[in-house]
C-alpha cells in the first residue's frame, strides 16, 4: 500500500504520469521465456562456482616423510636457542642464593640504635621448669579445711592471754 | 478451524509474474536505457539459474529480486564505466538552468522520463518504487537498504523537484480537474 496521499494534486498527477510510463515500458519489455531460456543456457555452460578452501598439495610436499627434515631442523634450532637461556637462569639462581646467605651476617653501624634494654628477654625462650615464686612446703598435720572455714575459726577456743 | 495458507508458487513463476515490473525497475536503475536494462535483467536471471543469487526468505520475493537487479546494475555501471542513457541530452546540458529548460522543452511523453534522469539516484529510485511499483516508502527503504527516515526525505525532495520541473503537466491536470468540476 502506498503511503502518499492520493488527494494531493501532485501525487495524482505523478501517479498518472508513472502509470503512462509503466504502460510504455511494458510495450518494450523483452519476453520472459526467451530471457529465461538464454539465462539457463548460459548458466549450464558456466562451470559451477566452487569455493576452494586451500590450494591442493602437490609434489614433494605430498609425502609425510618430506616434513621430517624441516621438523628436525626446526627442533635443533629451537634447542640451540633455548640452551643459553637455561644456563643464564641457573647462574642467576646461584647468585641469589649466595647473596641470601651472606646478608644474614651483615651488621651495620646503626644496628646499636635499634637495641633496647631487656630485649634479650624477648628473644629468649622462657624456661618453664623453674617456678618464679617458691612457696613453703605444706605441713601435712594441719587440716587445711579447718584452718580456712569461718565457723571453725569461731569455734576455736580463744587464747586467754 | 484455521485453514493452512496455500503454498507459495515456485520461484520461477513468481519471477515471471514480476517480469514487467522487474524490467521497469531495471530501466530506472539504468537511467531509462532499455538496452542496458535488458542486459541487467538477463544477468540477473543468469545469476539466479547459476546459483549466485539465492532467495533465502528473509524478505518478500519482490524486495529480494529488486535488490538483486539494483546491485547488478551498479556492478555493470562500475565495470563498464560507460555513459548511461540519455547521454546526448546530458551533453547539451552545460548548466542546471539549461538542463531545466531542456526538460521543459521535451515532449510530454518523455518529460517525466527526462525529469527522472535528472534526479539524484536515491530520489529517482524511491519515487519509482512508490509511484511505478506501488510499494510503500518503508518497503522502498528495504529494497534500497536505507532507513525509513532517509527514504522519506528522498521521497519528499524528489517529489518537490518533480513538481517544479513538471509544472506544465500539473497545470494541465488542474485545468482538466476544473473543467470536469464545471
Amino acid at each position: 500500500m502506498s503511503e502518499h496521499h492520493p488527494n494531493d494534486h501532485t501525487d495524482i498527477t505523478l501517479q498518472r504520469e508513472f502509470d503512462a510510463l509503466r504502460a510504455a515500458d511494458r510495450a518494450r519489455t523483452p519476453d520472459f521465456a526467451t530471457m529465461a531460456a538464454r539465462a539457463r543456457a548460459i548458466a549450464d555452460a558456466t562451470p559451477p562456482v566452487v569455493v576452494a578452501t586451500s590450494a591442493p598439495i602437490r609434489g614433494w610436499r605430498a609425502s609425510p616423510l618430506a616434513w621430517a627434515v624441516p621438523a628436525l631442523a626446526a627442533a635443533g634450532l629451537a634447542a640451540v636457542l633455548l640452551m643459553p637461556r637455561q644456563n643464564a637462569d641457573a647462574e642467576f639462581e646461584t647468585l641469589v642464593s649466595d647473596w641470601s646467605r651472606t646478608s644474614a651476617s651483615i651488621r651495620t653501624p646503626t644496628d646499636e640504635l635499634l637495641a633496647l634494654p631487656g630485649d634479650e628477654y624477648l628473644r629468649a625462650t622462657p624456661m618453664l621448669s623453674t617456678p618464679a615464686i617458691t612457696l613453703p612446703p605444706i605441713d601435712a598435720s594441719i587440716d587445711p579445711s579447718a584452718e580456712m572455714t569461718p565457723s571453725s575459726r569461731s569455734s576455736r577456743p580463744e587464747n586467754p592471754s | 478451524m484455521a485453514h493452512a495458507a496455500p503454498p507459495d508458487p515456485p520461484l520461477d513463476a513468481q519471477l515471471e509474474a514480476l517480469h514487467d515490473a522487474s524490467f521497469g525497475w531495471a530501466c530506472s536503475c539504468c537511467n531509462a536505457d532499455a538496452d542496458d536494462a535488458a542486459d541487467v535483467l538477463q544477468t540477473c536471471y543468469v545469476k539466479l539459474f547459476s546459483g549466485r543469487a539465492v532467495f533465502e526468505g528473509r524478505s518478500s520475493v519482490r524486495t529480494w529480486w529488486f535488490g538483486v537487479i539494483r546491485f547488478t546494475a551498479m556492478e555493470m555501471r562500475r565495470r563498464d564505466d560507460r555513459t548511461l542513457a540519455l547521454a546526448d541530452v546530458r551533453d547539451t546540458m552545460t548548466t542546471p538552468a539549461q538542463a531545466d529548460e531542456a526538460i521543459l522543452d521535451a515532449e510530454s511523453s518523455t518529460l517525466l522520463r527526462l525529469a527522472l534522469t535528472r534526479l539524484p539516484d536515491r530520489q529517482r529510485e524511491v519515487l519509482h518504487l512508490v509511484f511505478y511499483q506501488g510499494l510503500s516508502v518503508s518497503e522502498s527503504a528495504q529494497v534500497l537498504d536505507l532507513s525509513i527516515g532517509s527514504a522519506r526525505v528522498h521521497y519528499d525532495r524528489g517529489k518537490k523537484r518533480l513538481r517544479e520541473w513538471l509544472t506544465p503537466l500539473f497545470r494541465d491536470h488542474v485545468t482538466a480537474a476544473g473543467d470536469e468540476s464545471t
